[in-house]
């Protein structure tokens, strides 16, 4: 099939669980959930390569070393001072300023990392045409398979056994 | 080593043979080892006031732990009464032939004045430990708290700080509880952390913040010491920054917090039990080691008569955790 994929909304978060379940034993991979409240199974269920967590520790790295050298260059190459007859490199002083700036640099990784891995910022997505799908923020349990799944064919006759509307999503 | 008689056989045999090598190491290695022991059990005080605030899952598996820890405070109370004989002995202050400043403090640092203190502190962290596990209520927690937080304080200016008379420094109260209480956190962890994904996290997180807290108050001491450099203060560091305590300098900063703080980050980490374990086992005793760093440089600047506290160490904390682990599991769990 061409479009999005198919969705179907579920009346709890255990029902959701159990769908999954069943349509991976189903032999479904291109599984999608979209949850009011964070449901921690389902990350064990449905692993998916998140970056943010590495991205968040290179841009901190990179935010110390820039806040350290920034210091040591200003304070031993660009301008030196006698500052009471301690060394030029006194690096107990940089440390407050280079955690400043690791704290800075991880956070704005974080939360680039986390709009580009999102797909964000973005005016509009195939599955805000499903009218039931706004539910999804206040109490209903959707479950998608994708139109790239490789049985997404079977795809729209499995999720009508959950016993709820199935919606066609559009591209 | 199972039976506790044991360790406080080899203990005591240990301080009997150091009491008649040399009296004044003697008292100043009986002050480390008491000091760690009593440390941790007042960390495992400390961290049950807080879990009595905050409530929260991460805390009833470790609630029988520092249970068990706070059970200590009995005996460890004993064992700090001979410091009564340790006071002329170990402190400058005590000899006469005093400074102007020392006669401005008198009425602080007198030895008559510093015995009361002595009883008094060993009294009240007593009654406090009692009066945790015979009632309950959030009220009670946090006047406890308190409590430890003004009693530690004064204690660790009467202990640490008075050792170097010149010597001050007002962040050291907070620096020594955030010790203990870390000490407290890696005792619990070590015996009963972990459990599932999310305990796992949320144990590691506060051990993390426990290390990060420690690292953050021992260097900001630090740098406001040795930025303003003046001769009172910086007294601290001058031997510290020297062979050898400046190795042991480096070896509190890499496994006292580069180390746990780099493995703590990671989440795999976190929710791998033995992991996690072996790393609080690891923090517990990088705390001893903390104990040291506070304590015998102000004594023995040179590092005179290191194996004297190391050889104390050892048999204290054997006691102390043979004691502790005949009293966990426990029965007496408050919910």
């Amino acid at each position: 099939m061409s479009g999005f994929g198919y969705l179907v909304g579920l009346h709890s978060a255990d029902a959701l669980v159990e769908a999954v379940k069943a349509a991976k034993a189903a032999g479904f991979v291109r599984i999608d959930t979209f949850t009011p409240q964070a449901i921690e199974e389902l990350e064990e269920l449905l692993p998916s390569p998140n970056r943010v967590p590495l991205l968040t520790l290179l841009g901190g790295i990179v935010g110390g070393a820039a806040g350290y050298l920034m210091q040591w260059y200003s304070a031993t190459q660009a301008y030196a001072i006698n500052v009471g007859g301690r060394p030029l490199h006194s690096w107990p002083s940089f440390i407050p300023i280079t955690f400043e700036t690791t704290v800075l640099g991880a956070a704005l990784a974080a939360v680039v990392a986390f709009l580009w891995g999102s797909g964000l910022p973005r005016l509009h997505h195939p599955l805000f045409d499903i009218d039931a799908f706004a539910l999804a923020s206040s109490r209903r349990f959707f479950i998608c398979i994708r139109a790239q799944d490789p049985k997404a064919d079977q795809a729209q006759a499995w999720l009508q056994t959950l016993g709820q509307p199935v919606y066609e999503v559009k591209q | 080593m199972k039976s506790p008689l044991w360790s406080l056989a080899v203990l005591l045999a240990l301080a009997v043979l150091l009491f008649a090598l040399d009296a004044h190491g003697f008292w100043l290695a009986w002050l480390v080892a008491w000091w760690l022991a009593l440390g941790v059990s007042l960390g495992c005080l400390a961290n049950l006031c807080l879990h009595d605030l905050t409530g929260g899952d991460w805390g009833w598996p470790l609630r029988p732990v520092w249970q068990a820890g706070v059970a200590q405070l009995g005996w460890i109370a004993l064992a700090g009464l001979p410091l009564w004989w340790a006071v002329p002995d170990i402190f400058a202050w005590a000899s006469p032939g005093s400074s102007p400043e020392l006669a401005r403090a008198h009425w602080w640092l007198n030895v008559g004045f510093f015995r009361a203190r002595l009883l008094f502190d060993l009294l009240l962290w007593c009654l406090l430990g009692q009066w945790q596990r015979r009632t309950t209520g959030r009220a009670r927690a946090g006047l406890i708290l308190l409590l430890y937080g003004l009693s530690i304080t004064a204690a660790s200016f009467d202990w640490i700080a008075s050792l170097q008379i010149q010597w001050y420094s007002t962040g050291l109260g907070l620096l020594v509880a955030i010790g203990q209480m870390l000490a407290g956190m890696a005792w619990a962890v070590t015996m009963a952390g972990g459990g599932s994904a999310r305990l796992g996290r949320d144990h590691g997180n506060l051990l993390l913040m426990y290390t990060m807290s420690w690292a953050y108050l021992a260097f900001t001491q630090f740098l406001i010491i040795w930025a303003e450099n003046l001769p009172d203060e910086i007294s601290w560091y001058v031997p510290r920054l020297q062979w050898p305590w400046q190795g042991l300098a480096w070896l509190l900063l890499l496994g006292h917090f580069a180390l746990p703080f780099a493995l703590l980050l990671s989440r795999a980490f976190k929710q791998r039990i033995a992991a996690l374990r072996a790393l609080a086992g690891w923090l517990l005793l990088m705390h001893a080691l903390d104990v040291l760093w506070l304590i015998w440089p102000s004594a023995q600047p040179q590092g005179q008569r290191l194996w004297m506290p190391l050889v104390l160490l050892l048999p204290m904390l054997t006691l102390w955790l043979t004691l502790a682990l005949r009293r966990w599991p426990a029965r007496e769990v408050t919910v």
